[in-house]
């Protein structure tokens, strides 16, 4: 499938290595970058993405303030969020999860691992 | 206004003492008014008494005399002896009315005029009584009318003396007598107001108490009340005494109530910001360190994916290697952090402690057979059981295990044994055949990055694993301790609560588990599902439930190492694991399929009997699309193996992950 991934990260090395590792199994993919929560948000509305990578620590905002936007509008609510937490904490996870992520892989993450999870949304 | 602050400051004690003595001060001073009076009369009516007597046996003599010449008078007019029968009478009584008016007499104090009015009586009497002897010597008229005249005279002597004698006490009795009527009605005056007093002091006393104690103690109750139900207090008016005093130590107690409630409120708001900066910084600590070391570890492994020479894929997986070293210390430095901060939360729950071992045993395996050492279990009590954390325990034996292995000596031996102390709790020991740990040594490796030397050898760890495994057994109210021998080994005893045994798992009935695959599939285009469980009624439900869906060829294994070796046979495009596998758990099943590059992209859903928070946080961790527990929501299964047969048709999967109900 060509779908379009929007990976919200600020950090450069992490899309980096996330694009590469995507690319690798699903050469069609198409993803889009945001460095900030607030252009996350307006770029999944904008692509309508078939999965969001999501950093659950942004300059502007918190991974679950931007995942309780996602969920309230309307456009981008069907769309499902992977979170990708730097914090371990099972507290944060399991709120994350609560407020509706679809799944969540703690950094640093095996990219098998990673594979495995994002796959299915890929096609 | 004075006198109401001194009531009210008067102990309660002298308050009851004046309000009880008010009345009776006032009954006491009326009775002995009235008793002083009494007396009085009595007096009185004494002195009365004894000046009647005098008049009445002075008027008895005079009687007396009267009668006898009255009697002779009559003899001598007609010489009839029967008229000297009152004279004779007369004579007779006489001296005892003399002597009674001679006592009355001295009685009174008026002996004087008494003893001359005596002396006429007795002169009356001697001439009666020679006139009796010239009667009776017949004497004539002649001879008797002198004798008769002189006694006329001397009986009018008498008479006047007499009347003298009994005036003083009848003045005396009459005056005496105005005195006690006077007296009468002035005992029957203070009676009455001695008893209107009484009655007022008695009201007074009960007003003094209704106002000076019992309003006031209600009040001070109403107060209590309020206090310990914290509200503010109403305003009581003090006092010194003891009701004034409890008052104000109900004032002095919500003052303090109050302050404290301020200190604490400030002490745990303090508390909160120091938590939440702790918190805050943890996370971003986590995060800071994590993010970097996924973009080393990233690239390491497309490093690794890509064509490389012997020199440079050494290198990568070196990198490799010192990345997940880094990786595991911040992960237990983090756990210790968490656990120092009193945020990590362990899942605590009946676990059965022999599977535990058994799949320790296992995961250390491939680590013991690298150093020929042998791993033996005594663990002979299928249903014994501990309170603790299932994955926190294992990684704390795991710990121990991977210890006892690498400071062993090549070819030697580690013993993993259950017991139940004698304190009812359960320890398992964890001896090894190494070198042994000084006695010195003993406390000091349980101490973080304390490695006793090993970090200039080549033996592996964090150095953390140790603090982090009794940090973790503390956790669940357990304890981990270390003894050794030296040339002889060492023993790591890991104590935890018992719990009540729990239910051996049932015997498997192999013989009725069919061993291969299942159904028909004439187009060729069924996906591939493979069921790893080990329990024939679980297998039957799947697999009769699986007969209802078209498009789905089911494979199934009754243990870990049949699944994983069915999964690299032929790639599945589902596989759906049990966690409590005999041999092998599910969570290492999972582990060894991810670690193979032509496994690890399988989806992997978990159908489980074990439904704990924790396990499940932990499954998801491990990237498992889905969650569900046993007894199984067939409907479940089926949106899920619906996804997989229609992903033809390029929708994402629905992600859902079963969360089962607190």
């Amino acid at each position: 499938m060509t779908g379009v991934v929007l990976c919200i990260d600020d950090d450069q090395d992490n899309i980096f290595l996330l694009q590469r590792v995507l690319k690798r199994k699903h050469p069609d993919i198409e993803l889009h970058t945001a460095m900030t929560g607030g252009h996350g948000v307006t770029t999944a509305i904008d692509n309508q993405p078939a999965l969001i990578l999501l950093d659950n620590r942004l300059p502007d905002s918190s991974g679950e303030q931007v995942l309780r936007q996602l969920a309230a509008n309307p456009a981008t609510a069907a769309i499902p969020v992977i979170i990708l937490s730097g914090d371990s904490d099972p507290a944060i996870i399991d709120r994350l999860l609560a407020a509706g992520a679809a799944n969540f892989l703690v950094k640093p993450f095996d990219i098998h691992r990673f594979l495995a999870i994002v796959d299915p949304y890929l096609g | 206004m004075r006198l109401q602050r001194w009531w009210l400051d008067q102990s309660v004690r002298a308050k009851g003492t004046i309000v009880l003595a008010v009345p009776l001060i006032a009954l006491i001073g009326i009775t002995s008014a009235s008793l002083v009076l009494q007396h009085t009369e009595e007096q009185e009516r004494q002195v009365s008494l004894t000046a009647s007597a005098l008049s009445d046996s002075a008027q008895q003599v005079l009687a007396d005399a009267v009668s006898a010449e009255t009697g002779l008078w009559g003899y001598a007019a007609t010489a009839n002896p029967l008229f000297l029968q009152p004279y004779n009478l007369a004579v007779l009584r006489i001296a005892v009315d003399r002597a009674a008016l001679r006592s009355a007499a001295v009685a009174e104090g008026d002996s004087g005029a008494e003893r001359v009015a005596e002396a006429t009586a007795v002169q009356e009497m001697t001439e009666l009584a020679d006139l009796r002897t010239a009667i009776n010597a017949g004497a004539s008229a002649t001879v008797l009318t002198p004798a008769l005249e002189s006694g006329k005279v001397t009986m009018n002597a008498l008479q006047s003396q007499m009347a003298a004698l009994s005036q003083g006490p009848a003045a005396i009795v009459a005056a005496h007598r105005i005195g006690v009527t006077q007296l009468e009605s002035t005992i029957d005056t203070v009676s009455i107001v001695g008893l209107a007093l009484g009655v007022l002091a008695g009201l007074i006393g009960i007003a003094l108490f209704t106002s000076g104690i019992s309003g006031r103690v209600a009040a001070a109750a109403a107060n209590a009340d309020r206090l310990g139900a914290g509200q503010p207090l109403e305003p009581v008016p003090g006092a010194a005494d003891e009701l004034g005093r409890l008052a104000g130590s109900l004032v002095s107690a919500e003052r303090l109530l109050i302050s404290r409630t301020t200190e604490l409120t400030t002490a745990r708001d303090t508390a909160l910001t120091a938590t939440q900066a702790k918190d805050a910084f943890l996370s971003s600590t986590s995060h800071e360190l994590r993010t970097p070391l996924n973009a080393v570890l990233g690239f390491a492994q497309l490093l690794q994916l890509s064509e490389l020479s012997e020199e440079d894929r050494d290198a990568v997986e070196r990198i490799l290697a010192a990345g997940q070293h880094l990786l595991a210390l911040i992960n237990e430095l983090i756990d210790i952090a968490r656990i120092e901060s009193g945020k990590f939360s362990l899942s605590v729950e009946p676990v059965a402690v022999q599977p535990v071992v058994q799949e320790t045993c296992q995961l250390m395996a491939p680590l013991a057979a690298d150093r020929s050492i042998t791993i033996s279990q005594h663990c002979p009590w299928p249903g014994l059981a501990v309170d603790g954390d299932r994955l926190r325990l294992r990684q704390i034996l795991v710990n121990l295990v991977s210890n006892a292995i690498k400071y062993n000596r090549v070819g030697g031996t580690v013993t993993l044994t259950c017991q139940v102390a004698s304190t009812g709790q359960v320890s398992l020991a964890v001896a090894d055949t190494g070198p042994g740990i000084p006695a010195a040594d003993l406390e000091r490796i349980f101490d973080p990055f304390e490695r006793l030397g090993a970090s200039q050898t080549a033996i592996e760890g964090t150095g953390i694993g140790l603090p982090l495994a009794r940090a973790f057994a503390e956790a669940m109210s357990g304890d981990l301790t270390a003894a050794s021998t030296a040339g002889e080994g060492s023993v790591f005893t890991v104590t935890l609560p018992r719990a009540p045994d729990m239910a051996e798992p049932s015997g498997l009935d192999m013989a009725r588990v069919p061993q291969q695959i299942v159904p028909d599939d004439p187009s060729g285009t069924a996906i591939r599902v493979l069921y790893i469980e080990d329990n024939p009624a679980n297998i039957e439900v799947v697999v009769r439930f699986v007969k209802t869906k078209p498009g789905i060829r089911l494979q199934y294994a009754i243990s870990g190492p049949a699944g994983l070796e069915l999964a690299t046979q032929e790639i599945p495009d589902l596989i759906l694991l049990d966690l409590h596998l005999p041999g092998l758990h599910g969570d290492e099943v999972l582990r060894r399929l991810r670690s193979k590059p032509e496994t690890a992209g399988i989806p992997v859903a978990i159908l489980s009997a074990e439904a704990s928070p924790a396990i499940i946080r932990y499954m998801r961790a491990n990237g498992v699309i889905a969650y569900l527990t046993k007894p199984l929501d067939l409907a479940e299964l089926g949106r899920l193996l619906d996804f997989f047969t229609a992903r033809h048709d390029h929708e994402p999967y629905p992600g859902s992950l079963t969360v089962p109900a607190p």
